[in-house]
This record gives C-alpha cells, structure tokens and sequence, in this order.
C-alpha cells in the first residue's frame, strides 16, 4: 500500500520536504513504518527514534495498524507553549 | 475556545471566552518569549504547527480537563508565525464556580499541550539564526 507520510519541524528542514511517499506491505505497523524512514533515511535515525507517529490526527503506538488512506504524521518532539 | 492564530493574541479575549455567570474564580496563563534563557540570547521565536492535529489534540486535553474538573469554561490560543521578546505564544484561560479546580486545570493544561500538541519552535538568535528548540532540555523548552 502507497502511504503519504506528512513531515514537520526539524525532519522538514534535513529532508527538504514536508512529505514522503511509502511503499508498504498491506497490514503493516506503526513500528514496520519506523524501521523502513530509518532503513531509507539512515542519517536521521538518531531524529526518527525520538518521533512519534500520528495517524489520522491520532498518536499511533508501535502496534498500530495503518490502512490505506490514513493520514500519517511523523511527529518530532514538540515544543509548543 | 480552542484557537491557533496568525496574528497577536489578546489576552483578554481568552479570559472572555470562558467568561459564564456561574464562575466565581477566572484564571489566566500567558506564555511570552523572553529575552534570555540561561546565557543563550533569543530576538524571537518562530512556531509552526500541524494544523488539524494540533487542534484536535487540544480539543481533547480541552474536554479531558472538563471531565476531570468541574469547570465553566476553557480557552486556549496558540499564536504561530514569529513571535518577538514580550509578545505572546499562549493564552490559557480558565474558569470554575470556585477557585481550586481553576488553580489545577489551568497547569495542567499547559502541561499536557506540551506534553502531545504538535507545535514546534525556532529560537531566533540576534544575529538571525534559526534553531530548532529540543524540548529534551526543559528549561529551553518551557
């Protein structure tokens, strides 16, 4: 399945791009997502692991199943107030 | 009301929204950037946001503060673009019918925001220069 990965913050600014398009097995996980950036974006692992990823506005956990047509974010830490 | 704005916020206008005849205590938090943290000099900071999460992540922390407490109402503006030296990035307003559940909500409030809402900020240096703040160090990030 074809996912569109929204991007923010500093990941924006080292991808120079506020999106990213996956490819990847139907049934994977919020985790399956993270060790594939890491795997395509090895120079910001250190960046990637201290993400978090939403889907469709919601934060996902390592478990969570992603479908085609979710909304995805991948969530620096932030820093808001 | 639950608010992320381009322009400068008035504080009062958070203090209105939650204004209701049966609040007898009406609490106000307003976060503005400040000129030195530690010995790191800051001429502004930038904020920038993803929009509907931000918003609907604040609605939550919002209707998870009425439930844990018995409150008239709730405001939170968050400002986003540059924000300069005494201008302000949040106003978090608060109001219940007596004054203990205002003085506990409004703290919590402000520390879940930071805690799950996805904004994000850049420290603006003297000589222009941007930094992505990391919220890893508390001080920088409060």
């Amino acid at each position: 399945m074809k996912l569109e990965v929204f991007v923010f913050a500093a990941v924006k600014d080292r991808l120079g791009t506020d999106c990213l398009e996956m490819d990847l097995p139907a049934g994977s996980t919020v985790a399956s997502l993270k060790q594939e950036l890491i795997k395509r974006y090895p120079e910001l692992a250190d960046l990637l692991t201290h993400c978090a990823i939403s889907v469709d506005h919601e934060y996902g956990d390592d478990s969570t199943r992603l479908s085609d047509g979710v909304e995805i974010g991948l969530i620096p830490p932030v820093s808001g107030g | 009301m639950i608010k992320l704005v381009e322009q400068p916020i008035e504080a009062q206008h958070a203090l209105d929204a939650v204004a209701h005849p049966d609040a007898g205590a009406n609490l106000l938090f307003v976060g503005t950037t400040r000129r030195w943290t530690g010995d790191s000099e800051t001429k502004a900071l930038k904020y920038e946001c993803y929009p509907e999460m931000a918003l609907k992540q604040m609605e939550k922390i919002r209707d998870e503060a009425m439930h844990k407490w018995d409150l008239k109402g709730v405001c939170v503006i968050h400002r986003l673009g540059v924000v300069s030296i005494g201008e302000t990035s949040i106003a978090v307003a608060v109001s219940s019918a007596h004054r203990q559940p205002a003085f506990e909500a409004g703290p919590w409030l402000l520390e879940r925001l930071k805690q799950v809402v996805p904004v994000w900020k850049q420290d603006i240096d003297p000589q222009g220069q941007l930094g992505w703040v990391h919220p890893v160090d508390p001080e920088v990030a409060s």
